[in-house]
């Protein structure tokens, strides 16, 4: 005859040990991953010792990128605004990092270079206002233009408006 | 890192936290729980103090975002703690120097593995620039924008069309940033605010140990905070965690810690100290978040709710409610504040939530709350299974819970469950009338877990007690 309080009673403490033993496995498979996360980042403490701000700034976004930001600084004062174009996609998010390392100047988003460039958006035009044009790029430096140099350029590469 | 520098950014914790520890004196209900949840209370009060009136007189009155108010604001709690300090110092007592206990080894093990968790995300933090996504994107570029203009209405928000994402979401983690920056006189380029953000971490941890002690006890406590500190999201995920500017985990801390206050008085009657401190915790989620404005009205409604759950009886239950509801006041009134304060800022901000508007349909609500529940269910559990962001966690815990589920047979699992159950629920109903969910699962479902993550751990440790409890074969250090 089978007892089935035994039985469930059986199963359960079954159930429970497997639970702690996963417990057990899922601190263990986390324990390379964090210890080598936790070791990278003393690592780099070390090896970027005598790093100042403005430098750690220039390793992350490359000298080429932090001097064109740099350029752009000089030339739109930080109460400045300037038009915004972005020349990669969307999802590459490279106008949110321009806009981030040229704030506090103010942007006013203009649109995708690639949008601007077909046949819906002529007579090449640009909103009202500010002066210069910065297009974003994810894998190059910032460009600064000034507003009819653009619109001159974009009249020589696609033909006029 | 030059020491120099790194001493701006220790300086930045050191601007929130002296106001804590001055607030936490300041609060008789504070300044008599353990010593590790007084520390993490003490930050997040400093945190919500500092940032929320510099936010308030900013707001209100005009005051300037510079290092004189800045200064004032911090050092107002902490002279009026050293003076309440100094008025009631007396020698700690044989007995209450008997009482501390030596720690065990899976307490060590959890305490090894938080600081040095921690300590890398310093070393993480001092070193390296911002690089995440949503720092850039949104909190730490309205940081720019206020100090630069040293108010919370820059023109950059106040007027129309220009080029800000998510112009409405809320200050209190900018303006933090701005009192660092200002405070410590750093450059436009200067990472010093990111310690800041990296210091929620450790608090979180205490969070969840301190919570988890209380109902759980030491053993479950430990358990869960080891397995809580080797996870890779809260800690350095870029998109979120403890390394990036994300306001996700402030939230969790400071909602997490108001509920907590609200459920775990060790005195059967809620001490009006106690929620006062619950109510600036909260206030500080509605102005970290969004999701805020929703969290901490249900946190206050769950903590009025509390002496109702069944198994009282009438009596007892009118008696709590009698004792708790001046509490329950004093918690509702900086909610209520910092409610009035969010809607009367958004006032002056004319691009609302439109990005928002864009992304979602609210005529997909209905069916899609269960037409898309197969669709949302697999795209949350492919966030959950990543193991470079969870490791095995999200796949055992629910067997955890379900062998322990004895250990959840006690009267706070009910408004934890619902605490729990709230931030899931936002972001679920956020997929559901999403135009393109997939997206927003992957990109939002993680925070939304760490926004649940202390009252969800807390449930953990209470299973966990079931299951250490019943496990006779386990070496007594691990488990009692």
């Amino acid at each position: 005859m089978i007892d089935n309080a035994a039985v469930l009673s059986f199963a359960g403490s079954v159930f429970r040990t497997v639970a702690l033993a996963l417990l057990a496995v899922s601190l263990l498979a986390a324990l390379p991953l964090t210890a080598t996360r936790v070791a990278r980042r003393f690592f780099e403490v070390v090896s970027l010792a005598g790093e100042d701000a403005r430098g750690a700034h220039v390793r992350v976004l490359g000298a080429p990128e932090a001097a064109a930001l740099d350029a752009i600084r000089r030339a739109i004062p930080a109460g400045g605004d300037y038009l915004l174009l972005d020349g990669g996609e969307e999802w590459q998010g490279s106008t949110y990092w321009v806009r981030f390392e040229l704030a506090p100047r103010r942007a006013r988003y203009v649109g995708r270079l690639s949008e601007l460039a077909g046949p819906a958006r002529r007579p090449w035009s640009l909103p009202a206002g500010p002066r210069w044009v910065v297009i974003a790029f994810p894998h190059h430096p910032a460009v600064l233009l000034d507003r009819d140099d653009f619109l001159r350029r974009m009249a020589v590469s696609h033909g006029p408006g | 890192m030059v020491p120099a520098e790194a001493l701006k950014g220790l300086a930045g914790v050191a601007l929130f936290a002296a106001p804590g520890a001055g607030l936490a004196e300041l609060l008789p209900a504070v300044r008599e729980l353990p010593a590790a949840r007084r520390l993490a209370h003490a930050w997040l009060l400093g945190v919500a103090w500092t940032a929320g009136a510099l936010y308030a007189l900013s707001h209100w009155l005009a005051v300037p975002l510079r290092s004189p108010a800045i200064l004032a604001v911090a050092a107002a709690p902490v002279l009026a703690g050293a003076v309440s300090w100094l008025r009631r110092r007396r020698p700690p007592s044989v007995a209450r120097r008997k009482r501390k206990r030596p720690k065990r080894l899976v307490e060590w093990l959890a305490l090894g593995a938080g600081v040095l968790v921690s300590l890398a995300l310093l070393c993480d933090t001092l070193s390296h620039p911002l690089t995440d996504w949503d720092g850039r994107m949104t909190w730490s570029a309205q940081a720019r924008y206020v100090r630069s203009e040293g108010t919370v209405h820059p023109a950059a928000l106040t007027q129309r069309g220009w080029y800000v994402s998510h112009p409405w979401y809320p200050l209190l983690m900018p303006v933090a940033q701005v009192a660092v920056l200002e405070a410590t006189r750093s450059d436009l380029d200067h990472h010093a605010f990111r310690p800041l953000y990296g210091a929620f971490f450790p608090v979180w941890l205490l969070l969840i140990y301190s919570g988890a002690e209380v109902l759980a006890g030491r053993a479950a406590a430990a358990w869960t905070t080891l397995s809580a500190a080797l996870l890779s999201f809260p800690a350095f995920a870029a998109a979120g965690g403890a390394a990036s500017a994300y306001s996700d985990l402030p939230l969790a801390c400071f909602f997490g810690g108001g509920l907590l206050l609200l459920l775990h008085s060790p005195h059967a009657r809620l001490r009006p100290s106690a929620g006062l401190a619950a109510g600036i915790l909260l206030a500080a989620a509605v102005l970290t978040k969004a999701e805020g404005e929703i969290l901490a009205p249900v946190a206050l409604v769950l903590a009025a709710l509390y002496p109702l759950v069944p198994g009282r009886g009438r009596e007892r239950r009118r008696r709590l409610w009698r004792q708790r509801w001046r509490a329950l006041a004093l918690a509702a009134l900086p909610v209520a504040l910092a409610l009035i304060l969010l809607l009367s800022w958004r006032a002056g901000i004319p691009e609302s939530f439109e990005s928002f508007e864009q992304a979602t349909s609210r005529s997909l609500l209905w069916p899609g709350i269960l037409t898309r529940v197969p669709r949302l269910a697999r795209d949350a559990r492919a966030e959950m299974v990543s193991f470079l962001n969870w490791g095995l966690f999200w796949s055992v815990a629910p067997l955890v819970l379900a062998a322990g589920w004895r250990g959840l047979r006690r009267r706070p699992v009910f408004p934890l469950l619902l605490a729990a159950g709230v931030p899931l629920g936002v972001g679920w109903i956020y997929a559901t009338i999403s135009l393109r969910p997939d997206f927003v699962v992957m990109s939002t479902w993680n925070r939304f877990l760490l926004q649940a993550s202390v009252p969800l751990l807390v449930l953990f440790a209470l299973s966990l007690r079931d299951l250490l409890r019943r496990a006779g074969w386990l070496p007594r250090a691990l488990r009692a």
